[in-house]
């Protein structure tokens, strides 16, 4: 009996340890989680409500704003959804605005939904405006024939202040 | 037969539109040259040149990061050119890490290559990520 007692007391005793060994692999789980979230190749790339980027952004796909940019944006297929904020150029081949633009629309196929408020020229093949946007600037067709824009982004002068300092002093 | 009124869609975006407020995510074909600021997380499979700061960072194989990373949260399976600076590192298999890790915990998988300091910091060092970045500009 004893040695019965023994023994199952040693299971447990392996059981708490399995268990333990278990546990670390919480973190590993929920990495897990997130990479189905989101798959090895997302099609889209999407900046959201709580992004902000300052600088260009450029795809070769399709490009979704939610969030706020200050600086360039390049992409096939551009949308800039309600309460995205953009001040600098868009261009693309289809640009779909339904934000706040400051800046000059330039794509082969624009459409400016409802909620859009747009101040800058527009330059376009096609372009469809619904009733209700707010629109300030020159519409003009002539998309790609005049000086546009091609190729990359010049990459922009580095930032003049180096965190590295910053680091040293606090180490120091 | 009448004329059929034209179907109104909801919104120009179509079906499957992201919410505003899930995390960002950065596709294999994107590139951003410039400074990345989020308060919630970011999941990063493109090109970025320039700083990064948000809660938590991912960036997946493939990835390529130019400069700082700042975070709470940092998970790393890409390559990392510069510094990542966060309270919880996480570095997988096939990563590539080229400059300094200032951390408070770190984990480094079997595979990761890594060329790099790893400066252990107090917790407390963490706290004030955001005021290195303001002098930082």
């Amino acid at each position: 009996m004893a040695k019965f007692m023994r023994t199952t007391k040693g299971i447990e005793e392996t059981n708490v340890a399995s268990e333990a060994t278990t546990t670390p692999d919480l973190s590993a789980a929920q990495d897990r989680r997130s990479a189905e979230q989101y798959p090895q190749k997302p099609e889209l790339s999407f900046i959201g409500s709580s992004l902000k980027v300052t600088g260009n952004l450029e795809s070769d796909t399709e490009l979704r704003i939610a969030g706020k940019v200050e600086g360039d944006i390049k992409g096939a297929v551009v949308t800039v959804q309600e309460g995205a904020e953009i001040t600098g150029s868009v261009y693309g081949e289809t640009v779909i605005i339904e934000g706040r633009v400051h800046g000059k629309i330039e794509a082969r196929t624009v459409v400016i939904g409802k909620t859009a408020h747009t101040t800058g020229d527009i330059i376009h093949d096609s372009l469809q405006i619904e009733a209700g946007a707010y629109v300030e600037g020159h519409c003009r067709p002539g998309f790609g024939k005049s000086v546009s824009h091609t190729g990359s982004f010049p990459r922009p002068a580095q930032s003049t202040a180096q965190p590295e300092a910053i680091v040293a002093n606090k180490t120091a | 037969m009448g004329v059929e009124a034209p179907k109104r869609r909801q919104s120009w975006l179509g079906e499957g539109t992201p919410v505003a407020d899930q995390p960002s995510v950065l596709c294999r074909d994107s590139t951003v040259i410039g400074d990345l600021y989020s308060s919630d997380e970011l999941h990063l499979y493109g090109t970025v040149i320039g700083h990064i700061r948000a809660r938590k960072v991912t960036l997946w194989p493939q990835g390529f990061v130019d400069g700082d990373i700042r975070a709470e949260e940092a998970h790393v399976h890409g390559h990392v050119k510069g510094r990542i600076i966060a309270r919880t590192v996480v570095i997988g298999e096939g990563a590539r890490i080229e400059g300094q890790v200032f951390h408070h915990k770190v984990e480094v998988a079997k595979g990761a290559s890594i060329e790099a300091r790893f400066p252990w910091r107090p917790t407390g060092y963490f706290d004030d990520i955001d005021h290195c970045l303001q002098q930082a500009g």
